[in-house]
């Protein structure tokens, strides 16, 4: 009976999530770096998706339309449209968090000290050179898989 | 051999070069100590430093001389004299002078990334793009100052005629070479990006008799110091790196403002903010300063125009800005430090947002710093380092260290060092000995 609960908070637990994960511009002028993060990636979660862009400035603020106004938004605008940056749509239990967990949070330099382990400690480079996005909600990661991946992407991932 | 087929493919005056060899055996060779990104692949020296299975081949996690031979692709008997190092974000820019009768040349040497041309011009092909040891590019003049950013370099050539001239290459895409951006029709978006040229636009800004005398790269922006003691800014502005009082980026050389009345003798810019120090010895400050290395005792987003800072414990003798953090050396030899990350104050102290001393350094001749580390160079030739994170093994010490919070001493004990011929880059770091 105890194992029978247990297996189904484990079943419930291990939902099943999409989300989007950005490698920024910065990150993709050493391929070599692309490479290694890409294998980590893999190693880790399933990538349902793959698509490499060169964002015009449009594009770039349609998708980060909810930091409209915000002090840092043409800052990021133009940075993310500066070189070609690949979008990953990855699927697993809990990817969103997960994710968010390998990359580590907004700021590099505050990684290193605090998160060694994380890809932005090790290869982000500024704040605004932090060389990974990723979803922060399943309400945002529909939506910005819906972005790259066309209506709809976040349910057919997840049933593929 | 491989620079004369090299030379006859790109053009270049293959017989010059075989007369430039010739004639410059002459003193004792320069030579160069390096470590991090791409600098295994052209190390003569092997180092007993453990290799950890996250640390790519290339590099090298311990400094190792490299063969300036090599490097340019001459014979171990040649002369090379180094004028100037520069380096970047994983890329590196070495030259050396052809010292002949008639006009002054030099041959520039590049290894590491390349994608937009920032080690001068494209890969010859697709093998060389693939090894990407060294790339040997002929410039007339002799190149007296170099400076590298994240994707783009910048250097000041003198030329025949006393002239001196800023020459840039790299990414363009926030105007940081100075070259005006290509427009591009929306659904064919390239990378802006240049070869090595001559930044003409300059001439429209400069006085008569005025002529730049150092370039400063930042990550995506670049700084000029004039003979008028005046400085210019291009590139990125998003957190006022330019010193114009906007935001915005701009791809032409534009004045710093509010400097007008202040003669400026210095300049340091590594990533997305300029220290200048001025010739009544005030230092000045402008760009992002959101971890309060801006020395005023608080953080600030951004710095629109050069503000003054406060400095009240001796002369400065020398400025160095890193990414969150900058540093002061006075004419007493000491290393005082501001903002955030592996400061050199202990692990316990990784933010102060007013200039403090380093105790355990004494006698200090020379700063450098880069995004995320400093070096600090001794009277006796003695060198520290110090930073945060260790990725391709950039701060010297190995690999196993991350974070290096206290200055320490490298394993090297060079004879001479002058400044122009050191080079911390955010990954590679170079020194060269004078010949």
């Amino acid at each position: 009976m105890r194992a029978c609960t247990l297996r189904y908070f484990s079943h419930k637990q291990h939902a099943l999530e999409s989300t989007l994960a950005i490698l920024k511009p910065d990150l993709l002028a050493d391929p070599r770096q692309v490479t290694q993060v890409e294998n980590e990636i893999q190693r880790r979660f399933r990538v349902s998706q793959r698509k490499q862009v060169f964002w015009a400035t449009k594009e770039a603020e349609e998708f980060y339309q909810e930091h409209h106004g915000k002090l840092f938004f043409n800052r990021l605008v133009g940075y993310m449209t500066s070189g070609p940056l690949i979008a990953l749509a990855l699927t697993g239990p809990h990817v969103i968090s997960e994710w968010r967990l390998l990359m580590g949070q907004t700021r590099p330099p505050q990684m290193r000290v605090l998160k060694p382990e994380t890809l932005r400690a090790k290869f982000g480079l500024t704040d605004t050179r932090n060389s990974f996005h990723g979803s922060d909600s399943v309400a945002s990661a529909r939506r910005e898989l819906d972005f790259f991946f066309g209506s709809g992407s976040y349910d057919r991932f997840l049933k593929a | 051999m491989r620079l004369l087929a090299r030379g006859a493919l790109r053009g270049w005056p293959a017989l010059r070069l075989r007369a430039a060899r010739r004639s410059s055996i002459r003193a004792k060779s320069s030579a160069i100590t390096a470590w991090g990104a791409f600098v295994g692949q052209l190390a003569t020296t092997k180092t007993a430093i453990e290799h950890d299975y996250s640390m790519e081949t290339h590099a090298s996690a311990a400094p190792v001389q490299i063969s300036p031979q090599q490097l340019f692709e001459t014979t171990p008997d040649t002369d090379i004299r180094i004028s100037a190092v520069g380096a970047g974000m994983r890329h590196a820019l070495i030259a050396s002078e052809i010292v002949e009768d008639s006009e002054p040349r030099t041959l520039l040497a590049g290894f590491g990334l390349n994608r937009c041309y920032q080690l001068g011009r494209p890969w010859s092909n697709r093998s060389a793009a693939n090894s990407g040891i060294s790339m040997i590019t002929e410039i007339s003049g002799s190149v007296s100052q170099i400076s590298c950013g994240r994707e783009h370099s910048a250097m000041v050539v003198r030329q025949r005629d006393g002239q001196q001239r800023v020459f840039v290459c790299g990414s363009n895409a926030f105007g940081q070479l100075g070259l005006t951006r290509e427009k591009k029709a929306e659904d064919e978006r390239v990378l802006q990006r240049s070869a090595l040229c001559d930044l003409e636009e300059l001439d429209k800004i400069l006085d008569a008799g005025e002529i730049p005398v150092k370039v400063q790269c930042g990550l995506d922006h670049t700084v000029i110091l004039t003979s008028h003691n005046r400085v210019l800014a291009m590139g990125w502005g998003a957190d006022g790196q330019l010193g114009t009082g906007y935001t915005a980026d701009s791809d032409r050389p534009v004045r710093v403002c509010g400097l007008d009345s202040v003669a400026i003798v210095d300049i340091s810019s590594t990533t997305d903010f300029t220290l200048a120090l001025s010739v009544d010895n005030r230092v000045f400050y402008w760009g992002n300063a959101e971890y309060g290395q801006c020395m005023v005792g608080r953080k600030i987003d951004k710095v629109l125009v050069p503000m003054q800072v406060p400095f009240g414990k001796g002369r400065i003798k020398s400025i160095a800005a890193g990414g969150c953090h900058a540093l002061l050396l006075t004419e007493a030899g000491q290393v005082y430090i501001c903002g955030y990350g592996a400061l050199g104050l202990g692990s316990d102290c990784v933010s102060v947002l007013e200039p403090t001393l380093l105790e355990g350094l004494e006698h200090i001749d020379m700063i450098y710093a880069s995004t995320d580390r400093c070096l600090a160079i001794g009277r006796n030739c003695n060198v520290y380092s110090w930073g945060l994170g260790n990725s391709l093994g950039r701060l010297g010490y190995g690999i196993s260290a991350k974070n290096v919070f206290t200055p320490e001493l490298l394993n090297i004990c060079p004879t001479l060092i002058r400044s122009g011929l050191v080079a911390l880059g955010n990954d590679i770091s170079l020194i060269a000995t004078p010949s």
